[in-house]
């Protein structure tokens, strides 16, 4: 397993394992896909019931698909707390294809889970 | 082009174009209209499209550079760096308020046209407010009925212009109105004025569903916008000239109830206000939902004191930077009702814009040293001094529209809003630390 699967499995137990995650998730279903830009390794999980899935490969058809895209050292960082997704995305560093509302959701797990 | 992207290709253009597709639109053109009552009008448009067009280029590249960034802050501070980024970023929203100041002012003068005997600041305010508490509800048109009401109306507004085109003389006795003496004069601040009518095609370059998008969608579609934009004023210009070959007594700054007016009575006056009021669904609560997103994430970026960036969960509604927005935009609707400061407001918007595309322009030039190696799914075809020029061409615009300004308050204004965007920018810091200060003693 490589640092940015690890760093995934870890983001999941995390999110599954938080309370507060789960009035925060509620109504919002989308499968996120995480794409390495500088290699060919390709994420996804889905998010059932307010709890997120296991990694898994990506359904094109999926009616709801947030991609996120970025360097693999910036995908680590921000899946482990290191680095401030807003600011990534601001910088450019860090594609986020989806809604505006998806976005802020994904930021707000990044604000509950780490605080930053 | 296989269906799929064809339906993402139009989902774009429509998106593009109802951004830019807006009820004050037409007071500017009422406007123009006072300054030169002719087919001078219908080329000024023409001209500010084409400026517009080949900023779109510019805009397009950016966009495949740094797809799904939040536009111009993204651009900008990766070209220019983090304090001129926020400063023009702060601008850049204050427009977004000065133009929903000017919305707000138009829908009121529809209502009033339609018998409503509410005063117009009260009408103004009332439609802010609507919109600040949809927004804060979390209600958003979704791109689908934006796409479906934008070619509903721009096939609408078409529609009746060539209608009105297609009366000839036997409704209208006269003639096309001629082109003035002054046309020389005239021709660089309408076209200046006309810039109005393009803000907010740029605002679809976040909104790509996939990487692939800015190859060719995204970039094309801004292009498509203006074109459908153009016929779509152009004509309305020319129908209402057609029609009403001389300076009419009734112009007012809604012109095309007027002419639905002339060509329908009663049926064709309430046709338009209904067409005005989805024009102003496509693009003024999409407006200011994304300005209030811009300052969220520049507050979460820690360019702003935190409580900025204050979400109600679980719905995650930045209800903080809507408070913001709305609360500047009923600002600007109350000053563009009570003191007639809406044509004001309306050509400090468009100065706005022009100086917003000069520094997108240079911007992608800059880029283009400064990090040669990074990806351009899209690249601008202009050579770089024709690139220049443009960015030339904008700030003469901008400098000419200000400068031969008739109403008054235009640099006040623009001087005012220029401090603001400094002071916020600049002191958002000290505010930072006071507040953090505070907590921290508090704990």
């Amino acid at each position: 397993m490589n640092n940015l699967q690890h760093n995934l499995h870890k983001f999941i137990g995390d999110v599954n394992d938080m309370p507060r995650m789960r009035s925060l998730l509620k109504g919002w279903e989308p499968q996120v896909v995480i794409q390495a830009s500088d290699s060919e390794e390709q994420y996804s999980f889905n998010v059932n019931d307010s709890y997120l899935s296991e990694l898994g490969t990506s359904n094109d058809e999926y009616p709801h698909t947030i991609i996120l895209r970025a360097r693999q050292d910036i995908l680590n960082k921000v899946f482990c707390g290191e680095l401030n997704p807003a600011r990534a995305h601001l910088d450019g560093e860090l594609d986020v294809f989806g809604s505006d509302k998806d976005e802020v959701k994904l930021d707000a797990i990044s604000l509950i889970l780490w605080g930053i | 082009m296989s269906m799929r992207q064809l339906r993402e290709f139009i989902d774009y253009a429509a998106i593009s174009t109802g951004m830019a597709l807006a009820i004050s639109c037409y007071a500017v053109i009422a406007d123009m209209l006072r300054i030169e009552y002719g087919a001078l009008i219908a080329l000024a448009i023409l001209f500010a499209a084409l400026i517009c067009m080949l900023a779109a280029l510019s805009v397009s590249e950016l966009a495949g550079m740094f797809p799904s960034a939040p536009g111009i802050r993204t651009y900008l501070k990766q070209a220019f760096g983090n304090e001129f980024s926020l400063l023009l970023t702060f601008i850049y929203i204050g427009m977004v308020m000065l133009v929903a100041g000017v919305e707000s002012f138009a829908f009121a003068r529809i209502a009033t046209s339609l018998g409503l005997g509410l005063p117009e600041p009260v009408l103004a305010a009332l439609l802010i407010i609507t919109v600040v508490l949809l927004n804060l509800r979390g209600i958003e048109l979704a791109y689908k009925t934006q796409t479906i009401l934008t070619v509903v109306l721009v096939a609408a507004f078409v529609g009746v212009s060539i209608y009105a085109l297609g009366l000839k003389a036997t409704v209208v006795p006269q003639t096309v109105a001629t082109i003035t003496p002054d046309w020389a004069n005239n021709l660089p601040i309408l076209t200046g004025m006309a810039i109005f009518l393009f803000i907010g095609f740029e605002w679809v370059t976040p909104l790509g569903r996939r990487p692939e998008s800015y190859r060719r969608l995204i970039p094309w579609s801004m292009p498509m916008a203006i074109v459908l934009l153009t016929i779509l004023y152009g004509l309305f210009v020319m129908a209402l000239l057609h029609v009403m070959p001389g300076k009419h007594p009734a112009m007012t700054n809604v012109p095309q109830l007027l002419l639905g007016q002339i060509l329908l009575d009663k049926t064709g006056l309430y046709l338009m206000a209904f067409l005005s009021v989805l024009a102003m669904l496509t693009s003024f609560n999409a407006g200011l939902m994304g300005a209030s997103r811009l300052l969220y994430a520049v507050a979460r970026e820690g360019e702003l004191p935190k409580w900025c960036a204050s979400l109600s969960l679980p719905a995650c509604i930045p209800y903080a930077a809507i408070l913001i927005i709305g609360t500047g935009s009923l600002f600007a609707a109350l000053f563009a009702t009570l003191f007639h400061s809406y044509l004001a407001m309306a050509m400090v918007a468009a100065v706005i814009t022009c100086l917003t595309y000069l520094a997108l322009v240079l911007a992608n030039l800059r880029l283009r040293y400064i990090q040669p190696e990074r990806a351009r799914p899209f690249r601008n075809p202009l050579p770089r001094l024709v690139q220049l020029l443009i960015a030339v061409l904008f700030l003469a615009l901008a400098m000419l529209t200000l400068v031969s300004a008739t109403e008054g308050n235009v640099v006040g204004i623009m001087l005012g809003m220029v401090l603001l965007a400094i002071v916020v920018s600049r002191f958002d810091r000290v505010i930072t630390l006071k507040l953090f200060k505070i907590n921290t003693e508090k704990v």
